[in-house]
């Protein structure tokens, strides 16, 4: 009796033990990383290309000097999810998307729309939300994967970190993650717009490793400016300054750099703080937007005469950044108005949230009421300080 | 699991009492015979004869009755006994021991006018001559007499009051105990010289005999803890106490627990300070480490020099501990969960370069990990035993063992060597070795956890073992208080180390009578008076 009953014990813990089958547990010489993804489309199908690390080869040791420390490959199929599992006949290992930092689309996939893509990164648990989406202007996804970088060992890397430090100092980048596609998606008005990569240089100097090897390197890439989508289809790109004026917009400036004329120069200024406020309202029945914009800077370069220490002259200066941000709100509201007509704004969930009833109907024919939306706008500038000099210490032949 | 303990324990316990029973000696003390030759005919067969038995027999007055000085060679200082027992009794008998002193009168002359020595008392039985005689004190027989006389003259080697080995520290006293009882309690007296420090002593061991001293302040212990610290040495029945150990798996309140219960120190410091608080001391004789309950979880995070030190590193210190304490527990069943389970909750730099370092390493992470930590606990376990003069080779060993060789031999990752370090640093800080313990025991239980459910599964642990800790409780008092059941006021002095002048109160979870320490008042005007 005493005896079945240890035995009993000694059963379980042992079965509990050994049964278990550690489900899901890889060790980490198991996997192979990857850090950048890239969508292409291929007849009917799509061609998907993963860039995954080789950790040996980025080890601190040092062992791959002269190497790249990662490897790209890649598959067709009829559905990504196929191709990413057919993507285990090159690699000798299992791919890891947890760790997935660039999801790059091709233009031509972007064009005919993302939804048809995306769903399987929503869908994967390994996949993490805040995986910033690209467009690679004018190429396909997979190049932008191949060219070696100078800055980091890891083109998709040397993406991501620049992408979220652009993002904070200078205006005309927007870091979009997949989790603001599903936010963005499920709002009214239809907009949406994606980071744009653009590959500058011929692409067969960026894939040699004399890339690298060059203090000028032939062939690099580079963030600008935005792409629109309307309906989760590529409509066109924003140039800079019409990206600028969108971040102003969406309050999306944490910190930029602009200039205002004066006399025989230019003064440049540094933004360091900027909110803005979008409100959606109806006047006489009609749907009307208002962007308030309150934005703090600070004098960075004076390259003319004048005096500083005159407050009428700086009340002159915000008066003319002021003009400056609003020009380039302006575009950005021109080009997604009239020319793209894609309301990537969200002002469509701007008037919704402000009168749903009103929306309902609106709703309809929002199409064709959004190019001919009034807004308003309204920006502030306030000058706080001129750094470390107040005059400029030259003053010129002027006197 | 404890069940089957138990039902084999009381089987045990059953047939002992069956024998107990069988052999059971009436415990009627024999009285001493009369004659004193029978007496020591008597006492040398019951001792065996034995070398250390040292029995002076001389003739005693005008009478010339027989007497003896009996002691036990090695426990008695042989000068006392020489000059005031022998001398007196010998050379300056005459005067005083006259002829015409009646029989009746001999035993209180003798005490009154002869015997010089400070502590004597008359013995009329074998079982308690024997227990003073055995316990280092000198009899003195005299023939046609049934009673002795027994004089204190315990006197051995001692090693005397020492640096303690076990528990340094920077500020503070370099008393530590010694293994004599006296010593020890006289450590204590000195340190609190109130009337109503209590020291209630008991033998313990039917075979050793072992003297142990129950220490506490009337009006600031707890009776009902006191009572219990009683009753449960009284119903200890065993053959010998050689340790304190002993001792602390009687009377703690739980057996199956790797959480120690009851507190040791070697530092009087430390258990006046716990006397303070209302805690209790327990000193066994022939052991250096003190017991003090009722002990607490937040007691083994808490060092006497907490107090002797400015509050605010105190404070940081503890902190420390505690932390030190989680990684020790967790750090390696971490890095197993996060390397093998949820590698998306690395950085991915931290990810690639782990994933570098484990590249040509034949183990998955659990078999790493226990090999190094099995490696290291053997190298502690072999370090705290081997003779000195082995020890530089072994550390030069364990060096190669943990270290840069093994990952050079591609047997282990050097992440890896750092886990194990980190982990084997973070188990040393506790102040109190024994809290080291159960973390060294659990964190295989949670590498276990780990390898099998990953994070969920250290959670689980986590789970059970705030249970576990939760349901304990030392002598009454909840284990984890005053966290488990929280008390604002004591918080004070549980992670945090207030400055002296707001500890006003004495530790509820212990101290529940008087609990006032320090007169905030009477201290405010004080400094007052200061600045002005």
């Amino acid at each position: 009796m005493k005896l079945s009953k240890i035995l009993k014990l000694v059963l379980i813990i042992s079965i509990t033990i050994t049964t278990t089958g550690c489900w899901g547990a890889r060790e980490l010489n198991d996997l192979s990383i990857a850090t950048g993804m890239a969508i292409d489309k291929k007849q009917d199908g799509y061609e998907l290309t993963v860039q995954v690390v080789l950790p040996s080869k980025t080890d601190s040791k040092g062992g791959g000097e002269g190497r790249t420390p990662v490897v790209t490959f890649h598959t067709t199929a009829k559905t990504l999810w196929e191709a990413g599992r057919k993507l285990i006949q090159d690699s000798s290992r299992q791919i890891y998307a947890g760790h997935l930092r660039i999801l790059v689309l091709g233009e031509e996939v972007a064009k005919e729309g993302i939804e048809k893509v995306i769903d399987l990164f929503f869908r994967f648990q390994e996949m993490r939300s805040d995986i910033l989406v690209l467009v690679a202007k004018e190429k396909r996804g997979s190049d932008i994967l191949k060219v070696l970088t100078a800055m980091e060992k890891n083109p998709t890397m040397h993406l991501y970190n620049s992408i979220q430090r652009a993002e904070k100092l200078w205006a005309p980048t927007e870091a979009v993650e997949l989790s603001d596609l599903i936010s963005n998606s499920s709002m009214s008005g239809g907009g949406q717009v994606l980071t744009v990569v653009e590959l500058k240089g011929p692409l067969s100097k960026g894939i040699a490793s004399s890339n690298l090897k060059k203090i000028v390197p032939p062939t690099k890439l580079r963030i600008d400016g935005l792409a629109a989508l309307k309906n989760g289809r590529l409509v066109g790109y924003l140039n800079e300054n019409e990206s600028q004026g969108f971040s102003f917009i969406t309050d999306n400036v944490t910190r930029t750099i602009g200039h205002v004329k004066c006399k025989n120069g230019r003064i440049a200024m540094e933004i360091f703080k900027s909110r803005s406020d979008v409100k959606g309202d109806y006047i006489e029945g009609k749907p009307r937007i208002n962007i308030k914009v309150e934005t703090e800077a600070s004098i960075g370069e004076v390259d003319c005469d004048i005096n500083l220490t005159d407050p009428n002259n700086i009340a002159e200066l915000e008066n003319k950044a002021e003009e400056e941000i609003k020009s380039r709100m302006r575009a950005a509201l021109h080009k997604a108005q009239t020319v793209l007509t894609t309301d990537i704004f969200g002002f469509g969930e701007k008037i919704r949230r402000s009168n749903p009833k009103e929306w309902r109907k609106l709703k309809r024919n929002w199409e064709k009421q959004y190019p001919s939306l009034t807004v308003d706008m309204e920006v502030k500038v306030k000058i706080k300080d001129t750094r470390v000099i107040t005059n400029p210490v030259f003053k010129g032949n002027q006197k | 699991m404890r069940s089957i303990f138990k039902k084999i324990n009381e089987k045990i316990i059953n047939n002992h009492s069956e024998n107990a029973s069988q052999n059971n000696v009436s415990n009627n003390p024999q009285p001493l015979h009369f004659s004193i030759n029978q007496n020591i005919i008597e006492m040398r067969n019951t001792l065996g004869n034995s070398s250390d038995l040292s029995i002076r027999e001389f003739l005693l007055g005008k009478n010339n009755l027989k007497a003896a000085v009996i002691y036990i060679d090695g426990l008695v200082n042989k000068d006392f006994i020489q000059n005031y027992i022998l001398k007196p009794l010998i050379i300056e008998k005459d005067e005083i021991l006259q002829d015409d002193i009646y029989e009746q009168d001999l035993f209180v002359l003798l005490l009154n006018r002869v015997l010089t020595i400070g502590e004597t008392r008359e013995v009329s039985d074998f079982e308690k001559l024997y227990e003073s005689l055995l316990s280092g004190e000198t009899i003195l027989l005299i023939d046609q007499q049934v009673k002795g006389i027994v004089a204190s003259t315990k006197g051995w080697r001692d090693r005397g009051v020492e640096e303690p080995t076990t528990s340094n520290v920077v500020r503070g006293s370099k008393e530590g105990f010694s293994e004599t009882l006296r010593t020890n309690t006289a450590l204590i007296r000195r340190r609190i010289k109130d009337t109503h420090l209590r020291i209630d002593t008991k033998q313990i061991g039917k075979v050793t005999k072992t003297d142990v001293a129950i220490l506490y302040v009337e009006g600031i212990a707890d009776e009902k803890v006191i009572k219990e610290v009683h009753i449960r040495l009284d119903s200890i029945n065993i053959d010998g106490i050689l340790e304190s150990g002993y001792l602390e798996e009687f009377i703690q309140d739980k057996t199956y627990t790797p959480f120690p219960t009851v507190y040791y120190s070697e530092r009087p410091d430390e258990i006046v300070g716990g006397i303070l608080e209302g805690r209790i001391a327990i000193i066994i004789d022939g052991t250096p480490f003190v017991l003090l309950v009722p002990a607490l979880f937040i007691h083994f995070f808490q060092s006497a020099e907490d107090y002797y030190q400015r509050f605010d590193i105190s404070t940081l210190v503890r902190i420390l501990r505690f932390l030190a304490f989680f990684m020790a527990l967790l750090i390696p069943s971490i890095y197993i969960a996060l390397t093998s389970y949820h590698q998306e909750m690395i950085p991915t730099t931290l990810l690639i370069s782990l994933g570098g370092q484990r590249e040509g390493v034949p183990f998955p992470a659990i078999v790493e990990v226990l090999l190094m930590e099995i490696n290291f606990e053997i190298l502690r376990e072999a370090g705290l035993r081997m003779p000195k003069a082995v020890g530089s080779a072994i550390s030069i060993v364990g060096a190669l063992v943990i270290g840069e060789a093994a990952v050079q031999a591609g047997l282990v990752s050097a992440a890896m060597v750092i886990v194990v370090s980190i982990t084997a640093i973070s188990s040393f800080i506790f102040p109190s070795y024994n809290m080291s313990f159960p973390v060294r025991i659990l964190r295989f239980i949670f590498i276990g956890l780990a390898s099998i459910l990953g994070l969920f599964g250290i959670c689980l642990g986590l789970f059970l073992l705030t249970f576990h800790l939760c349901s304990l409780r030392s002598f009454g008092v909840p284990y984890m208080s005053p966290l488990g059941p929280f008390d604002l006021e004591d918080q004070k002095d549980t992670v945090f180390r207030f400055p002296h002048q707001y500890l006003f109160k004495r530790p509820h979870s212990t101290g529940k009578k008087n609990v006032t320490r320090l007169a905030p008042e009477k201290d405010k005007g004080l400094r007052e008076e200061e600045t002005r």
